[in-house]
């Protein structure tokens, strides 16, 4: 369905002088910078899948969201959404995906959100019959039937995006690109906006990229992440897999009876916290029985847990390279 | 044609919704129309003052300036019932803002340009104009036919079209560079040069703004028509150079959306 | 005083970094002085005009180009940040931060002239004396008076815009109300045409109005049109102005200010 080739985005920006003397400077010459926001990015993706874009800011994430949907061109590389180029914005091609971004809205904002997707409905050709089928459906989904007549003004944050999403799948598009479809919403928001995502991924078979900071998001949506950082893939695969990347440890937390000095403990394995009786452990997977079985004979143990390492904490490494490409 | 009606169609939408938005904030709309009274005392008071000489400007009477000013008025209303569109186009190239519009499909040039329209500006200018259209017309004992209205309306439509072409093109600096505010200062200023028919003006200024930068064909040509002063070459003219003006305009859209989509981010 | 010295210097900045648009907006300023040399030329060239209007030729010239470049001088702008600042919460660290909001303002609007002065002043000086070697009757004593009423006219055209600005904390959709509330002054100033050619009541109106002093005032001293006597009378109606709208400006800002504490909590 998308096959992504080797892409690249560049863009240059001007270094601003800073004071009265830098703005007189500037007047005259301004030096222009190189930024490199998406490096030599490879990937495809199935129709029906839906995958996840993980990324901390300014990561290339949107940059190649944007490539994707046809909104910027890339420097280099090449990019096959559907058969088509995108950057080539043909209306066949628009016709055919769709964009929601957490940031941006293209619902008018005096305006009851129904007659943003009449235009729509008016913009995409669509059948009177159909336009009613899709809206009362999606609305039924989505529960915010009694929400079409309110101005969008006066939504809340989390209801607003459900009528952005509503709007953007008026022309029941094959692909469909979300970038932070949940930003700043409550969790109740969060939460029922991936519901209806998932359902709707089920339903139609629409293949979907979403980028997120939130790892809910992902961790509930997408069979597979792709992981990028500093412009440049550095993950690509189920998201699961990636604390087995980084070396299958595994975090003890062991409470005892009284306080210990942390050296007793580093000879269990690698001391995170220690705080008076409790104490979080990181140990090595294959080591994970015999610590067990040291601690529980040598100490006098009041509570004891073993846990795999937060998946935010395993992706905040690929963030600082500790882990390259395997 | 099944796209013309198509684009007609979405501007009926822009116009009726535009409408109901500005009915939300009726004081708005209410000191939007006092800012176009504003400026429209601006422009009577050079008729006044030419009144008050009581002198004719080469051919033209008291009377057709009457005239020739209402439909600068006129024209001016159409003009700001989307310019609004045409400012708004810095800031939203400089937010990524066109970024949700790109992605639909029809021309990106109409959606941007007609998506809001202002009719607090449009009513003031259009009432005044006519009347003062219709006095003028009267006054100056201006033939009444099915020809000379037609025509009269035809080169208000192109003086119409000529518009939006001729000062979409500084805006389109603003893909180039970040503030704009001085280059609508000028744009604005450029157009009130109709405030007086190009009479009034010298030969080669005359000639500069009718054939280089055609910003008089906007206002003078659907009255000297009328008048019966039009040139056979000057009758093609007006219509020609609407129609070049708007291929420069989608020439040039085209190749800022090309910098928009290769230098952001 | 130094908070304030740094205000200044950051309003140049900020004036400086919308090089183009400055640039832009200046050379705008040009055209309506073209128009209206244009229609007067043409006016007094074909009629009687110094009867009908009572200035001379050359006077009227003058006039147009001066009230053009003294409005620009003294045009402000800072109203719409006033209203941001009220509206946007801004206005809080103005309140904790040992800075008198009105001095704030003043000092940041001088910053944002400097640029503005800087190409206006030489322009001045040029005019003058080219009316001057033109056999204008321009004495050092005349220039001293003008230059003068100039700087009193900043300071009362800044008073003026203050109180305005300071609607805001009334008013909710004050932005285009700006708008029409900016042209018609510069109107009624006489920015556009002096105001005494419309006759005598207009021309009391003027003398007894404070928005004569911004423009039509300091344009007449250099003019020769008044005398002394008229130029002391104009001089204390200035300042007895500015000692209006300071001491109003002051007052709408402690109960503004009241207002605002009391509505935003």
């Amino acid at each position: 369905m998308i096959t992504v080739e080797h892409l690249t985005k560049e863009f240059t920006y001007y270094r601003k002088a800073t004071g009265l003397r830098g703005s007189l400077h500037n007047i005259f010459h301004r030096e222009s910078l190189t930024k490199e926001a998406v490096r030599d990015i490879s990937f495809s993706v199935e129709e029906g899948e839906m995958i996840g874009f993980l990324g901390p800011n300014g990561a290339g994430k949107t940059t190649t969201l944007k490539m994707l949907s046809g909104i910027l061109y890339p420097t280099s590389g090449s990019v096959s959404v559907n058969g088509f180029t995108p950057w080539d914005r043909s209306a066949e091609f628009k016709r055919q995906i769709s964009i929601v971004m957490g940031q941006k809205n293209q619902l008018w904002w005096d305006l009851p959100a129904s007659d943003s997707f009449y235009l729509n409905k008016c913009i995409f050709g669509i059948s009177d019959s159909d336009y009613r089928d899709i809206v009362t459906e999606l609305a039924e989904l989505l529960d915010v039937k009694e929400l079409m007549n309110v101005q969008v003004r006066r939504l809340s944050l989390g209801e607003r995006m459900k009528m952005e999403i509503l709007a953007a799948l008026i022309h029941r598009p094959k692909i469909l690109f979300l970038d932070e479809p949940t930003i700043g919403l409550d969790l109740l928001s969060q939460q029922k906006i991936r519901e209806f995502l998932k359902i709707y991924n089920e339903q139609q078979k629409t293949t979907v990229i979403i980028t997120s900071h939130y790892m809910a998001d992902i961790e509930a949506l997408c069979s597979r992440t792709v992981i990028i950082n500093q412009g440049c893939l550095v993950y690509d695969g189920p998201l699961k897999e990636i604390n087995q990347l980084l070396g299958r440890r595994k975090l003890l937390s062991v409470k005892t009876a009284a306080p210990l000095n942390a050296k007793v403990w580093e000879t269990f394995g690698t001391v995170r916290e220690i705080n008076a009786a409790e104490v979080i452990l990181e140990v090595a997977q294959e080591n994970v029985k015999d610590a067990v079985s040291a601690i529980l004979s040598n100490l006098e143990i009041e509570d004891f847990t073993v846990t795999e390492i937060p998946i935010e904490e395993s992706i905040s490494r690929f963030y600082q390279k500790e882990v390259l490409v395997p | 044609m099944k796209k013309i009606v198509y684009y007609l169609k979405i501007m009926g939408v822009f116009a009726k919704y535009s409408l109901m938005s500005a009915l939300e904030y009726r004081i708005n709309f209410i000191t939007g129309i006092t800012v176009e009274m504003g400026w429209m005392l601006i422009k009577l008071l050079y008729v006044a003052i030419i009144y008050k000489a009581g002198t004719n400007i080469g051919i033209l009477t008291p009377d057709h300036i009457l005239l020739f000013v209402g439909i600068y008025l006129v024209l001016t209303g159409v003009y700001m019932l989307y310019s609004g569109n045409f400012s708004a186009l810095p800031g939203m190239v400089q937010h990524g803002e066109l970024d949700l519009y790109i992605v639909k499909p029809l021309s990106l040039q109409f959606l941007i340009t007609m998506r809001r329209l202002d009719f607090a500006y449009l009513l003031p200018d259009l009432a005044a104009g006519i009347i003062m259209i219709v006095t003028g017309w009267r006054l100056a004992e201006l033939p009444v036919g099915f020809l000379p209205i037609a025509g009269f309306l035809f080169y208000l439509l192109c003086g119409a079209l000529l518009t939006y072409s001729l000062f979409l093109l500084p805006y389109l600096l603003s893909f180039w560079t970040v503030s704009v505010g001085g280059i609508a200062d000028i744009s604005n200023a450029l157009w009130d040069f109709n405030n007086m028919p190009s009479l009034i003006y010298g030969k080669w200024f005359r000639r500069i703004g009718t054939y280089i930068l055609p910003i008089f064909v906007i206002t003078n040509f659907p009255g000297l028509f009328l008048m019966g002063e039009l040139s056979p070459f000057a009758c093609f003219w007006g219509a020609a150079a609407p129609l070049l003006f708007f291929a420069l305009s989608r020439a040039l859209w085209k190749f800022a959306l090309k910098r928009y989509s290769s230098a952001s981010s | 005083m130094n908070a304030y010295r740094c205000v200044f210097l950051m309003g140049i900045e900020q004036a400086l970094e919308y090089r183009v648009s400055f640039l832009l907006s200046m050379l705008s300023a040009l055209f309506p002085i073209i128009i209206q040399t244009t229609m007067w030329n043409y006016l007094y060239g074909h009629s009687d005009a110094s009867a009908v209007f009572g200035y001379e030729h050359g006077e009227i010239l003058m006039y147009s180009l001066l009230a053009v470049i003294v409005s620009q001088l003294v045009s402000t702008g800072f109203e719409w940040e006033i209203n941001s600042d009220i509206k946007l919460g801004g206005l809080n660290k103005y309140l904790v931060r040992p800075v008198g909001y009105n001095r704030y303002r003043f000092f940041w609007f001088l910053g944002q002239k400097v640029p503005r002065i800087m190409i206006i002043l030489p322009a001045i000086v040029i005019i003058t004396t080219a009316a001057f070697l033109q056999g204008m009757p321009i004495t050092v004593g005349r220039a001293a008076a003008f230059f003068l009423s100039l700087v009193l006219a900043i300071i009362l055209n800044f008073t003026i815009f203050f109180c305005i600005g300071l609607l805001a904390f009334w008013l909710t959709d004050v932005e285009k109300l700006f708008g029409t509330i900016s042209i018609v002054l510069t109107v009624i100033s006489g920015g556009v045409f002096p105001l005494d050619i419309f006759g005598k009541t207009a021309e009391i109106l003027t003398t007894l109005l404070p928005f004569g002093y911004t423009a039509q005032f300091p344009v007449n001293i250099i003019n020769g049109r008044f005398g002394w006597e008229r130029i002391g009378m104009g001089f204390a109606f200035q300042i007895g102005w500015i000692l209006f709208f300071l001491c109003l400006g002051n007052h709408l800002w402690k109960s503004g200010i009241r207002h605002y504490s009391a509505v935003s909590g």
